[in-house]
């Protein structure tokens, strides 16, 4: 199973949504690989069996959700071809058969997966594999399948014709003129439409409204687990006050405009209603991103086509008109006053591959800018931005995701010709020891020391911020209780961090350390400000930090108020921060995909060869079950993806495939401070690139003296 | 008072960091700063109590000048040092404290004061080779209009002569724009263009311009702002040390604009940086600045801090952006050391007006961009509101006012406590965002005592009292 799915799966578990399987592209395996019927069966096996892995690692079966592993013969797993249009599940054809054989369609379905297998000749139906006997689901299943590919695609057109009375299709009049695949597809979906077997599996396996959000609403809230808000959710109550999730906008025919895209929770959402918006950053009780406006319309949205509808009740998913333009991605739509955000859907990926865009006629830059702004709402994880430099900024996962936005952008939101730059990756800052010394720094006015020293993050950390297990909004002591168990972080130090940084919430802490230091409450918003600011623009090339813990070891201060304000110790608290950084040994990060390869095995001798020149490095290799496929499975840079695709297929015959998400932060090896390293170089060319100057900044100019 | 100033003794002692560059005997003074002038000057102009400014590289000859000048015309001479703002610009305010009748400015000049007191301009006089200067821009094409701009110090070169010279040429000459040659016969009526302390002509009809700058190779603002606020003119440098002319590549700073514009939008409050007191409309300008901000419900506080540095700046984290109202040639060197952004009046406009595009052109002269200069653009008396994505979070942000924000309840409003009801002042959202709001009174907690006496006098004069030994 691809990478992707894993990881979609993995999210849907983690979020208390229930799965179905649905294995598609069955056409291909019929038409293009033309596997036997037995060798299709052994694979679909596997792969329920690689799904059912997976979500034995991520549940169990005591959980809200209860049993969560699919199995065929229950009719949780489907099989067809979504561009045929055709898709069946072990019910269709126990439903078929059931009159014949006399047989319960429940029991019916149990005897057509798994070692099943009927004798024609003694009608008798064993548990293992005889001679004269064959597996019911190759027997009652697939081999009708394959018959009607086998008689359609090799024009055998007398036996199509019983075959198709056998089976009660009837064809319309223009549809009986076809021949080979147009044939094959209107017949298959005459037979087995794709929409009846999905609905079914839906309806029958998966849990409706009013039983899952009993369980997803803890997961899905973000305020108090007994307000009108969190019972509405709950108890899914169309009469509660409204709470809607805003997941995604849809683009509509009018340029520039959106539907917003979501499902209702609580209460009822209806055209002409007036509704607080809230964007992701609302925080209760203030007034950012937060609007109150009426609901224009809301729509049923049905694939590509829409249709207006007066109201829609909890438990529903919809479109609303008019709100587009107070949400970027995604928000909360609510009529409860004291109501807090739904929680925002987190991505595994990041933006970490930027490329700078300009228009190719300068004086088009407006329409790019408006160009830029209706990309951001229309994909759930670009980032448009300006730099400092005045650049442009597109920010995706990879190189295609960019492809993708670049193409929206220049054909779709922006509609004018644009230059775009080489890819290239955002790094981080980090550190690889603790400071070597106490770094002081004093304020302007000489009156004020602060004392500090950096160590990096243990292990594992920064990934548990960036997830939110461990996050600023939590109870100090019951965070300090979970640092202190899983990191051996020391209890007092831990319940004293000041702030997570950059924006408040990234992946590095500032701790106080220190023991009965008058006014130290006075001035902690300053240093929390100098720790954001630091945090944001790090010493070496001004890119974000991570992984960094700051301990204020000792601080003394003038006694006078107006002497310790925050132009003495903003300004100060950055110096001291990038002291710390430049005698903690400062590393840079880079972002590394998991990269997942499928190819034969004689094409992977070359997939080593380009991974080993790209700096990757392989941690599994195996052979795909019963296929003469390997899988390679490696950690690849980012930086070194580009082009990667292209490269690999040159060097394998194009046999190679890969699949790569991002995965994770890494030290890049060396020291940027080394002129002769390849850190220093990135580190160089990003200093370049943000009109900084050559060279790194000085220690000394940090650093004071006692 | 003087508890609440620091001591003068402070400013005498300060060490400033000058790069000299060359030392000039007595009488080389009376020449180069054509001491002569000055002294017919003060006589003319009838002036009995005369300030002298001098920027920090030209303190050293400021006691031989003044000398120099009291025994020629026996007047009353003051020097004037550490000027408030830029030493470009005329320090009146300085001047009145003397009260003074007359200013003589000496050195280099933005020429953008409007001063209500008698100023003289005496730029130090730089050398220029006039023959190879005319031979190198003799060889510019003829097809566009050629424009000659030069350096302050380099004014003297420009009197008649040269101008005729020029004009045999078919060269555009400028001038600046206070008239520091003896009264020109030249006729100079038709002078359209005022810019950056210049004035010239340019021609109706005229597709292209080129203009030479004349200037030695350390870094020149009013080069750097003439090629920013003109970014499709051509532009060629002549610099006199070496009798090269090389064209001035096109600015890369306009761009950061665009960043600095988004930041204007994004912001909730702006500082108004007053950073000149003599530049004419500077008043103007900040009340400009205001009436934006308010079209957009935007804060905006005005600051006075003399020369603005990071401490004094970065006392008020809760304003997002600092607008700084100077002459276009003051710059903070240090600017990324800022907390936050600081801007010119072209960013606030660029940001709020909606009447204005972005054109690539960026003017840093505010009074041009102000009602009467060449470039306002009115902007509408109400920005309707507008909602839109800022480029700098990707959040939503709203243009102009938007009229029925949800009310939260504000510092005014009342609250119910207990049986009684009292109003509850929770003062504006960025202080109550602060984890220290001030000192606790915890009234009826601390038990009663008799008045005593308290320290008195400032860090920097240190204090009566003998806590003022624990801090070190």
């Amino acid at each position: 199973m691809c990478v992707q799915t894993e990881t979609v799966l993995r999210q849907a578990i983690a979020e208390r949504i229930k799965p179905v399987l649905f294995m598609n592209k069955m056409d291909r395996a019929l038409l293009e690989l033309q596997l036997e019927a037995e060798d299709l069966y052994q694979t679909f096996q596997r792969i329920v069996e690689n799904v059912n892995v997976i979500i034995a690692t991520y549940s169990d079966d005591s959980g809200p959700m209860g049993e969560v592993r699919v199995d065929p013969s229950k009719g949780s797993v489907g099989f067809g071809s979504g561009l045929h249009g055709w898709a069946f599940t072990l019910k269709q054809f126990a439903e078929m058969y059931a009159e014949k054989f006399k047989i319960d369609v429940v029991k019916l379905m149990n005897r057509l997966w798994g070692e099943s297998f009927f004798n024609p000749k003694t009608k008798k139906w064993a548990k293992q594999k005889e001679d004269d006997n064959k597996r019911s689901f190759v027997m009652y299943i697939l081999d009708p399948i394959y018959k009607v590919f086998d008689c359609i695609m090799n024009y055998k057109k007398d036996e199509a014709e019983s075959l198709l009375q056998k089976l009660g299709i009837e064809l319309k009049p223009e549809d009986k003129e076809k021949d080979g695949k147009a044939l094959l597809k209107v017949v298959m979906r005459t037979w087995l439409p794709a929409g009846e077997a999905l609905l079914q599996m839906i309806a029958i396996h998966l849990p409706s409204p009013v039983v899952a959000q009993k369980y997803r609403m803890e997961m899905l809230y973000e305020g108090p687990h007994d307000d009108e808000a969190a019972l509405g959710i709950k108890n899914c109550d169309p009469n509660a006050p409204l709470m809607m999730y805003v997941s995604k906008m849809v683009p509509t025919s009018d340029k520039g405009r959106f539907y917003a895209f979501g499902r209702v929770f609580s209460g009822k959402v209806a055209t002409g209603q007036k509704a607080r918006i809230m964007g992701p950053n609302y925080v209760p009780g203030k007034k950012e991103d937060l609007y109150e406006k009426a609901i224009q319309r809301t729509i049923l949205m049905m694939g590509r086509y829409v249709e207006a509808i007066e109201d829609v009740p909890s438990g529903n998913i919809c479109g609303l008109v008019g709100v587009d333009q107070f949400l970027v991605k995604t928000g909360t739509i609510t009529t409860f006053k004291d109501a807090h955000n739904l929680r925002v859907m987190k991505f595994s990926v990041s933006p970490v591959v930027r490329v700078a865009v300009e228009p190719k006629n300068p004086a088009d830059l407006p329409k790019l800018v408006e160009g830029l702004k209706r990309l951001s709402k229309s994909d759930p994880m670009v980032q448009c931005i300006i730099e400092e430099s005045g650049e442009h900024i597109v920010a995706g996962a990879g190189e295609l995701h960019l492809e993708i936005c670049l193409k929206d952008l220049e054909e779709d939101h922006a509609c004018i010709p644009i230059k775009k730059s080489d890819p290239v990756v955002s790094y981080r800052e980090t550190v690889s020891d603790e400071s070597d010394q106490t770094c002081l720094s004093k304020s302007p006015n000489k009156h004020n020391r602060l004392f500090m020293k950096a160590a990096p993050l243990p292990d594992g950390l920064a990934e548990d911020i960036d997830k939110g297990e461990v996050n600023p909004r939590d109870d100090f002591k019951v965070r300090g209780r979970y640092l202190a168990d899983k990191y051996e972080f020391d209890v007092t130090e831990a319940r004293k961090i000041w702030s997570f940084g950059p924006d408040g919430t990234g992946p590095n802490l500032l701790i106080d350390c220190t023991k009965g230091v008058q006014y130290l409450n006075e001035i902690k918003d300053s240093v929390v400000a100098g720790f954001q600011w630091a945090a944001k623009e790090g010493v070496l090339s001004e890119e974000n930090m991570r992984a960094v813990r700051f301990n204020i070891l000792d601080v003394t201060l003038h006694a006078d108020a107006i002497h310790r304000g925050g132009g003495q110790i903003i300004p100060t608290t950055r110096r001291c921060l990038y002291a710390c950084i430049l005698t903690a040994a400062p590393r840079l990060m880079e972002p590394v995909y998991l990269c997942e390869i499928q190819c034969p095995e004689v094409a992977v001798g070359g997939i080593y060869g380009v991974l080993n020149r790209r700096r990757g490095h392989v941690f599994e290799e195996m052979q795909v079950a019963g296929t003469p496929m390997f899988v390679v499975k490696a950690y690849l840079p980012v930086n070194e993806s580009f082009g990667f695709t292209a490269d690999l297929r040159s060097n394998t015959g194009g046999q190679a495939f890969p699949q790569c998400v991002f995965d994770h932060w890494q030290v890049l090896p060396g020291d940027p401070t080394d002129p002769s390293t390849k850190p220093y170089i990135v580190v160089q060319d990003t200093r370049k690139r943000k009109g900084l100057k050559d060279g790194l900044p000085d220690l000394q100019s940090y650093l004071d003296k006692l | 008072m003087a508890l609440l100033y620091s001591d003068e003794k402070s400013v005498i002692d300060r060490e400033i960091n000058v790069e000299n560059r060359q030392n000039l005997s007595k009488d080389d003074l009376v020449d180069v700063f054509e001491l002569d002038r000055c002294i017919s000057w003060i006589s003319e102009h009838q002036l009995s109590r005369i300030c002298l400014q001098f920027p920090d590289n030209l303190l050293q000859y400021s006691v031989d000048i003044a000398q120099h000048l009291e025994q020629k015309s026996c007047k009353q001479i003051f020097i004037l040092g550490d000027t408030s703002y830029g030493s470009c610009c005329v320090d009146e305010v300085a001047a009145c404290h003397v009260n003074a009748d007359g200013i003589v400015h000496f050195g280099h000049s933005c020429l953008s004061t409007a001063s209500k007191l008698p100023v003289l301009y005496i730029f130090s006089k730089q050398n220029m080779d006039k023959e190879k200067f005319l031979n190198a821009i003799s060889s510019l094409g003829c097809e566009s209009q050629v424009i000659v701009l030069y350096d302050t110090c380099y004014v003297h070169y420009f009197d008649d002569i040269m101008y005729v010279n020029l004009q045999q040429l078919s060269i555009t000459m400028s001038r600046l724009t206070v008239n520091s040659i003896s009264s020109s016969p030249v006729d100079f009526d038709d002078l359209n263009v005022t810019k950056l302390g210049r004035q010239y002509y340019v021609k109706k009809d005229s597709v292209s311009v080129i203009y030479v700058y004349v200037c030695d190779s350390k870094p020149c603002r009013n080069l750097d702002n003439f090629v920013m606020s003109m970014s499709d003119a051509t532009f060629y440098q002549f610099n006199p040390d070496t009798n090269n002319l090389s064209p001035v590549p096109p600015s890369t700073i306009i761009k950061q604009h665009l960043f600095l514009t988004e930041k204007v939008r994004d912001s909730q409050t702006v500082g108004i940086l007053v950073g000149t007191l003599a530049a004419g409309q500077y008043l103007t300008a900040v009340n400009h600045v205001k009436s934006l901000c308010k079209k957009h419900a935007k804060k905006s506080y005005i600051i006075s801090v003399g020369k603005p540095n990071v401490p004094k700046l970065a006392n008020f984290p809760e304003i997002d952006v600092y607008v700084l109202i100077s002459c276009p040639e003051m710059s903070l060197p240090n600017a990324k050391d800022f907390l936050q952004p600081i801007v010119h009046l072209m960013d606030v406009e660029l940001a709020l007006n909606p009447a204005r595009e972005w054109t690539n052109r960026i003017n840093l002269e505010f009074s041009q961009l102000l009602l009467g200069g060449s470039e306002h653009i009115p902007c509408p008396d109400t920005v309707s509101s507008s909602m839109d994505i800022s480029l700098l979070s990707n959040n939503v942000r709203v243009n102009g006012v938007d009229s029925d924000t949800p009310e939260v309840e504000d510092c005014t409003s009342l609250a119910v406590r207990g049986k009684s009801t009292v109003a509850v002042i929770t003062g504006r959202e960025g202080l109550t965002g602060r984890s220290w709001q001030g000192l606790e009174p915890n009234l009826g907690l601390t038990p009663v005592s008799t008045v005593t006496e308290g320290r008195s006098g400032t860090p920097s004069t240190g204090y009566t009292s003998v806590e003022t030994t624990d801090r070190s």
